[in-house]
């Protein structure tokens, strides 16, 4: 055997095997992810904070929560029915004759957007939580946890009027092998509560926030909500006290001209306690990515413009207000097929229109126009979330308008119906007939239970196609008007897929 | 392959000393076919280390005795002894040897004769294919490997390809390891066919066991061609010209045919549509519309040679392919030098370099609504390309939002450029005799940029564009690694040890950004960078990285020469995972048994080889994302919320999926059986495998409530997959007379495949189309197999209806003869969801290529084909034309059931569908099997006596076509569909509109000089 080098070789192997050895060291695997945050660092400003606190309520813009938030709310009322096209109609059958499945795609959808909605506020309650209170300016930390708490009490508030027994998130889950079994529906309430007055002392008024933080939860939407989530209890005394918090703070008014409450120009007006904010971004078309109001597009008249005529106000609404004799809500509430014929079709139309004389001729032209409006079941449609054609954005899901959660005429009267509750009429009669003084209607002067009729009465007219009417009538133990409505149905069906996801916590409510 | 082995050969025997002899011997060594001298042949004393090799001229000189034997080597060839006596001069002609089993074949870190590997590696060697108009690698291997299945997802120039070796591994990414020329690479489609020398699979975990942590789906190891010793200087130059036909086979309506369907369905439709709105004369076919006879072009020119120290190939090539669909298309640029030099006796180095770009032009793809392709098959007959052709002004549906994908083509501008640097740089040092230590430093670098531009149009409401844009992205992925290898050869009496022992390193890093910017003053291609757009800023981007340390070992024994035995063992530490988890282990080890060398065998006159061989290995997957197990923060624009006077948005920060922090690799364990043979003086070679391959810890991402809020469960090592089954290859070539001779190759191939456990996991659905998703992975049953309600023909009376189980409304009222029947498979006397069962599988019971090549004189002809049996298609286009809307409409509606026309499967028209006809079901499954002429070849080399005239070595002219013929049942444009997009893993044999093979007609030369 012939050895080519000898002592070079082995000071050459010494070496790479030192080069090696150097180089074995497992530093070299640890990787840190480039271009986002871990979480495990992520809580480290105010400014994080805040934006994490952001996200909690991006939930409110999903599509998904707002589609459910009327469907449920107002659709399944002697309000609306669902309309659009004969399959859209078909699909949302089975929930309006109260024969709706577990698996409907609705019933899974509204549970999990809540609850994403609650996550998300946890991670901000914890995540902040947990930082140093230097981190802060002077009480920044106690106001992000508590506009947190006020979104998790209030997508927990959601979930408990629709489906009962729910589980409480009271905390962030960390490890997938927790299990929360359903609450009794008092105990949810009581957290709720515990939550919402946690949270109401650090929270500013409304004319306190700075101008660009408007929009985000006040003292006021924080006691306004005390106020409803009480009377879903039952507990009339604290409703009382939580609503003439908010008449006594001297931050809301009733606006004199009700239509205007609705339009763009009075988006968080006087009024407004909440609202979800959109805006028209014109370069984010798409469903997750845009910031306008989706369920414009939903409830906008079918073909004659580019909506899907969905959750269209029933003659039987149309009939309340007349026999109300109130013109002033019901004109700004229900958008009749004629107004639709007036604002859609363009003017030019109109124009050639008028000044015919063959009106055979003029006629047929226009009925083709006319018949552009596709799937009109009732004759009326949603004039509150209704967007003119001067105002209406170019891209579909893109439209501006508000949604509008709670406003001050509702606070007035949620603090009437409390007062009649506990025998106040006095103060009853005063905050109601406020309400309907506005809508040029007279005074109400009865008493007792009667008095408490002619605040639902009020309630059903004030709030038409706001999203209130269903619970209304389910709280108020007067959902047997409903056809098809049985107390069995009372609470929608736990979603099957998370009753297949868990392992025996959670159960299917009675009645499915 | 041979050409390396000789190398190796010759480096070795050139230091071999000879001692002073007896006598001078010397002599030119042949071959025996083409007369020519081969360099580096072995001559040995026989039974002493005596020896030399013939030099560049064939030309040897020997000392030797009388007595001697002298024993002429050279792989490939005969070997060939002879007494000296007293002959001074021996001339000796070598013949071919046919057993291709003394090849060596490449293998993770190495090469090993063919006769003494011990896994199931199987090989394709470049030189066979020369003259089919080969596009990529991934088509060169297609149907030629017994095992490795290759899938196109996309006909188009440049599109995508999906290569499962042994089934499929996993629900996650199924993809092998690509290795070229030692340096891991993502994809092998950017390599030019050209400069390959061969390909090598390495389909069983016993051999692809040194690759590790990602060896779980087969190692695909690519070899380039290098330079060979002794030769000078030899220019070759290939070039081909082509053209190619889209294949095309949709049975569509024409324009009254679609109207009258229509007239039929407005009579029950609760809205009818205005049919007064178009003319049924019109007769688009739009299929027709965005298609076009293509061109392809192909040029390649290298020189190679070498001298006793250097080898060096350099080659260029050009390749331009526009595809049958308008707007696609792809054109490569290559550009390589290899070269090796043996600076000293025990100092080796070589440099690897391979520059490609190319350019392509790609169509909207995988989208189940806007697809250029979903939308021309869909598209109604009756509507004209264009309203105003002289004007530009584009013709759209009336009754539908699909666009109109002439237009759509036109507006989409959208293209990539892709510039790679892929080489290595090594050198090997000779420490001690046969101790070799060798470092090599590999990079892959590569820079993708795409350009966009959307200029302003309508078409309609749907079809329309009011802003235009910019859009411009660029990428950058660098991927380097450190190879550090001691090999150790050793032969000891009947011993014979090959041993080897690594360590590497390896680091990726990638990072994407792109923006974007609207109002771009005129729609000049000039204007079509970023600095043009007035306003709309966006800007985005991303990076990842990932490193991975390795210690590799194998040890390779055999006894005099009979009893194999390979062992591998690999430690891959990689970043993927936490601390803790980060180190897996992958042992193999495998035996082989050369039956023909045994006493009782060797007398048998017709048994050249008989090889068994068993193995047994584990490796593993880490192709599961780059941070898998990390908590991160995400910043989706669905996380931002708007707030203040001037209604600003802000971005949200969220953690939206949970994450198992103790997730870990893939883990494959295989075991594979095997023998080769060679039979009839090696004229038939035979090979054969069996093999059980189990996925352990797959990763599956498993239920959370709802209640939890995260938007994904975590992903946890929790799934198993099986998949068993067999390979076979014969090949036979013969010689008859010396004119002529032939060859016949078969390869079969079949596996099962069986999703063994989800964990905890819920059946997962895949395959989406725009009604719901075709496909189903559950327990028990193969990955990705079609899901669906099973029909029954129609109803031909109300009878039939009132006898038949609940499966519209609450008791079947909406009903009528006519209607579609659905299977009550559960038999509880209700059709719903619970029915739904299985009623396809895309995965085929076999799939075979078909070698068949001729020589006679100087003409070659060869034909080869390639198919698949009992695989099944969901046709999800079906859905469209098959489905009671405006859309275009299949001629299978024209025999709708009738009173007047009761004996057909196709239900009633309806215009009012309460019987949800058009569900997930086994009417759109079909018959997947084909077979197809995959290449046909003609070629004539023209006889040296004219080549002399002009100077010329060789020069061959060839006539090749590619997939002139098809034989299937499938009712689509082409039966070979793969994936939705290579990323979407469970949409196998789903059929939404796939980008169609074309048919090419190529006329080629190649020229040596």
């Amino acid at each position: 055997m012939k050895v080519y080098i000898k002592s070079i070789s082995k000071v050459l192997l010494v070496l790479a095997s030192g080069l090696l050895l150097t180089n074995c060291s497992d530093d070299f695997l640890d990787q840190d992810k480039l271009g986002e945050e871990t979480s495990d660092v992520y809580f480290n400003s105010q400014e994080k904070a805040v934006a994490s606190l952001t996200a909690a309520y991006s939930d409110l813009k999903d599509y998904r929560f707002g589609w459910f938030f009327w469907a449920f709310g107002e659709t399944l009322s002697d309000n609306a029915v669902y309309s659009g096209s004969d399959g859209d109609n078909a699909g949302f059958e089975p929930l309006k004759t109260f024969n709706g499945t577990a698996d409907a795609f609705q019933v899974r959808l509204k549970w999990q957007l809540c609850y994403r909605g609650i996550n998300k506020s946890s991670q901000t309650i914890e995540g902040t939580e947990a930082m140093d209170d230097e981190l802060f300016e002077s009480g920044m930390k106690a106001r992000i946890i508590a506009e947190a708490k006020v979104l998790r009490a209030f997508y927990h508030f959601e979930l408990v009027r629709a489906y009962g027994r729910i589980p409480v998130l009271d905390h962030l889950i960390r490890t997938a092998d927790e299990k929360i079994g359903q609450s009794e529906i008092d105990d949810v309430y009581t957290f709720i509560i515990s939550e919402l007055e946690a949270a109401e002392p650090n929270l500013p008024v409304k004319s306190s926030y700075a101008a660009s933080d408007l929009g985000r939860i006040t003292k006021g939407f924080a006691q306004g909500l005390l106020a409803k989530v009480n009377l879903y209890a039952e507990n009339y005394d604290a409703a009382k006290t939580w609503a003439k918090k908010v008449m006594d703070s001297n931050e809301y008014e009733l606006d004199p001209d009700f239509a205007h409450i609705f339009s763009f120009d009075g988006e968080n007006g006087i009024e407004s306690v909440f609202e979800i904010d959109f805006i028209e971004s014109d370069t984010e078309t798409s469903a997750f990515r845009n910031n306008g109001n989706f369920q414009t597009l939903f409830q906008l008249p079918r073909n004659i413009t580019y909506g899907y005529g969905i959750n269209q106000p029933t003659q039987e609404l149309a009939d309340a207000f007349d026999a109300a004799g109130d013109i002033i809500r019901k004109e700004a509430t229900l958008l009749t097929t004629d107004e639709v014929y007036a604002n859609e079709i363009p003017q030019e139309v109109w124009d050639w229109y008028n000044v015919q004389t063959d009106m055979t001729v003029a006629n047929d032209s226009l009925d083709q126009w006319k018949a552009t409006l596709t799937f009109n079941r009732t004759g009326y449609y949603q004039e509150k979330i209704y967007v003119a054609p001067e105002n209406r954005a170019a891209s579909i899901r893109n439209n501006a308008n508000n949604t509008r959660v709670m406003r001050y005429a509702e606070v007035l009267l949620m603090y009437a119906e409390a007062c009649a509750q506990t025998s106040d009429d006095e103060n009853a009669r005063v905050a109601l007939n406020e309400v309907r003084s506005r809508a040029g209607l007279s005074d109400v002067t009865a008493s007792g239970s009667a008095l408490i009729d002619a605040i639902y009465a009020e309630r059903r007219l004030e709030l038409a196609g706001e999203n209130d009417r269903y619970h209304d009538l389910v709280r108020t133990n007067r959902a047997n008007i409903l056809p098809y409505w049985t107390e069995a149905k009372k609470y929608w069906p736990v979603p099957q897929a998370e009753i297949d996801n868990t392992t025996g916590e959670i159960i299917q409510n009675p009645g499915y | 392959m041979r050409k390396i082995a000789c190398l190796a050969l010759i480096m070795l025997l050139g230091w071999q000393v000879s001692w002073a002899q007896d006598a001078l011997v010397k002599g030119v060594v042949t071959g025996a076919e083409d007369g020519l001298t081969i360099p580096g042949v072995s001559v040995v004393e026989k039974g002493t280390t005596n020896g030399t090799t013939t030099d560049f001229d064939g030309k040897y000189q020997i000392n030797v005795g009388t007595d001697a034997v002298l024993v002429f080597s050279y792989i490939g060839m005969k070997t060939f002894e002879v007494a000296v006596g007293t002959q001074t001069e021996i001339n000796v002609k070598l013949e071919a040897d046919n057993v291709a089993m003394d090849e060596v074949v490449v293998v993770g870190y190495g090469v090993q004769k063919k006769s003494d590997v011990t896994g199931a590696v199987a090989s394709v060697d470049f030189e066979d294919l020369e003259s089919q108009p080969i596009n990529s690698v991934n088509d060169a291997i297609k149907g030629r490997i017994a095992g490795v299945q290759v899938m196109s997802n996309s006909g188009s120039p440049g599109g995508s390809i999906s290569i499962r070796v042994r089934g499929i591994g996993s629900v996650n990414n199924s993809d092998p390891l690509y290795v070229v020329d030692g340096v891991p690479t993502s994809d092998i489609n950017f390599l030019n066919p050209n400069d390959i020398a061969s390909v090598e699979v390495l389909k069983d975990a016993s051999s692809s066991a040194i690759y590790g942590s990602r060896g779980a789906n087969g190692v695909v190891l690519v070899t380039t061609k290098s330079g060979k010793t002794n030769t000078s200087p030899r220019v070759e130059v290939d070039a081909y010209y082509g053209v190619k036909e889209v294949l095309n086979n949709w049975e569509t309506t024409s324009g009254s045919e679609w109207y009258a369907i229509q007239e039929e369905m407005n009579k029950t439709r609760t809205s009818p549509i205005d049919l007064s709105q178009v003319d049924p004369a019109v007769n688009t076919d739009w299929f027709d519309e965005i298609t076009r006879s293509a061109t392809v072009q192909d040029y390649n020119v290298s020189v190679s040679g070498g001298s006793d120290k250097l080898t060096y190939i350099m080659g260029a090539g050009f390749y331009d392919e526009e595809g049958t669909v308008y707007g696609s298309d792809y054109e490569r640029i290559n550009a390589r030098l290899k070269t090796d030099y043996q600076a000293k006796d025990y100092l080796k180095i070589g440099t690897n370099i391979n520059i490609q770009s190319n350019k392509r032009h790609s169509i909207t793809e995988g989208s189940y609504h806007t697809g250029t392709i979903n939308t021309a098959i869909k598209l109604e007959p009756v509507v004209p390309v264009w309203k105003n052709e002289a004007e530009g002004i584009y013709d759209y549906s009336k009754f539908t939002d699909y666009p109109n994908p002439v237009a759509q083509i036109e507006y989409d501008n959208y293209r990539t450029e892709q510039f790679r640097l892929l080489g290595n740089v090594y050198a090997e040092l000779e420490i001690i005799k046969d101790l070799k230590f060798k470092t090599s430093y590999g990079l892959n670098r590569t820079v993708t940029d795409t350009y966009n531009f959307t200029p302003i149009y309508y078409v309609n409401n749907n079809q329309r564009n009011d802003i235009n844009n910019v859009y411009r992205g660029y990428s950058k992925s660098v991927y380097q690694t450190w190879e550090n290898t001691l090999s150790y050869h050793k032969t000891i009496e009947k011993h014979d040890i090959v041993a080897l022992a690594g360590f590497t390193k390896e680091k990726s890093r990638s990072e994407w950004m792109s923006g974007s910017k609207n109002n771009i003053p005129n729609e000049d291609e000039a204007l079509w960078y970023l600095d043009s757009g007035a306003d709309g800023d966006l800007a985005s981007g991303s990076a990842s990285e990932y490193t991975l340390m390795s210690y590799l070992g194998r040890v390779n024994y055999a006894y005099d020469n009979k009893y194999l035995l390979t062992a591998s063992f690999r430690a891959d530490g990689s970043s993927r995972f936490s601390d803790g988890n980060r180190w897996g282990y992958f042992p193999s080890v495998a035996v082989g048994w050369k039956m023909s060398e045994e006493d009782f065998l060797k007398d048998i006159e017709w048994l050249s080889i008989l090889k068994l061989r068993g193995g047994w290995g584990q490796i593993g997957n880490q192709n599961i994302g780059t941070y898998p197990y990390q908590t991160t923060m995400d910043g989706n624009s669905q996380y931002r919320y708007i707030f203040g006077v001037n209604e600003d948005v802000y971005q949200g920060y969220v953690v939206n999926a949970m994450k198992d922090e103790n997730i870990q690799w893939e883990t494959v364990e295989s075991l594979n059986i095997g023998f080769d043979a060679a039979l009839f003086d090696a004229r038939l070679e035979v090979s054969f495998d069996w093999f059980d391959k189990d996925t352990k810890d797959m990763l599956l991402s498993i239920p959370i409530p709802y209640y939890y809020g995260y938007e994904s469960g975590p992903t946890v090592n929790v799934g198993e997959a099986n998949n068993k089954g067999v390979e076979m290859s014969f090949n036979w070539r013969d010689q008859i007379g010396s004119d002529f001779s032939y060859s016949i190759g078969l390869n079969v191939s079949t596996y099962k495949n069986e999703m063994v456990s989800l964990g905890s996991g819920e059946p997962i659905t895949g395959g989406s189309y725009y009604l719901g998703s075709a496909t189903r992975t559950e327990e028990g049953e193969a990955i990705g197999y079609f899901y669906g309600y099973k029909t029954d023909g129609v109803f031909q009376n109300q009878a039939e209806i009132d006898a038949h189980a609940i499966q519209q409304g609450g008791d079947n009222s909406g009903l009528q003869p006519g209607d579609m029947k659905f299977v009550d498979v559960n038999g509880d006397g209700t059709i719903n969801g619970d029915d739904r069962t299985k009623i396809g599988d895309p995965n085929p019971d076999f799939t075979y290529g078909i070698n068949l090549g001729a020589q006679y004189k100087n003409w070659e002809v060869s034909a080869f084909f390639q198919g698949s049996k009992g695989n099944d298609v969901f046709n999800a286009m079906k859905t469209h034309l098959y489905k009671f809307d405006e859309t275009n409409k299949h001629k299978d509606m024209l025999n709708s059931w009738t009173p007047t026309n009761t004996n057909t499967n196709m239900p009633r028209l309806s215009g009012y569908d309460v019987n949800d006809t058009n569900r997930t079901s086994d009417r759109f499954v079909e018959d997947g099997s084909y077979m197809r002429l995959k290449n046909l070849m003609v070629a004539y080399n023209f006889p040296k006596r004219l080549l002399d005239k002009v100077k010329l070595t060789s020069a061959k002219l060839y006539f090749s076509g590619q997939n002139l013929w098809t034989i299937t049942d499938y009712s689509g444009a082409d039966p070979e569909i793969g994936q939705v997009s290579s990323t979407n893993y469970l949409s196998r044999g789903v059929d939404i509109g796939t980008y169609p093979q074309a048919k090419t007609y190529v006329v080629g030369v190649k020229l040596g000089f």
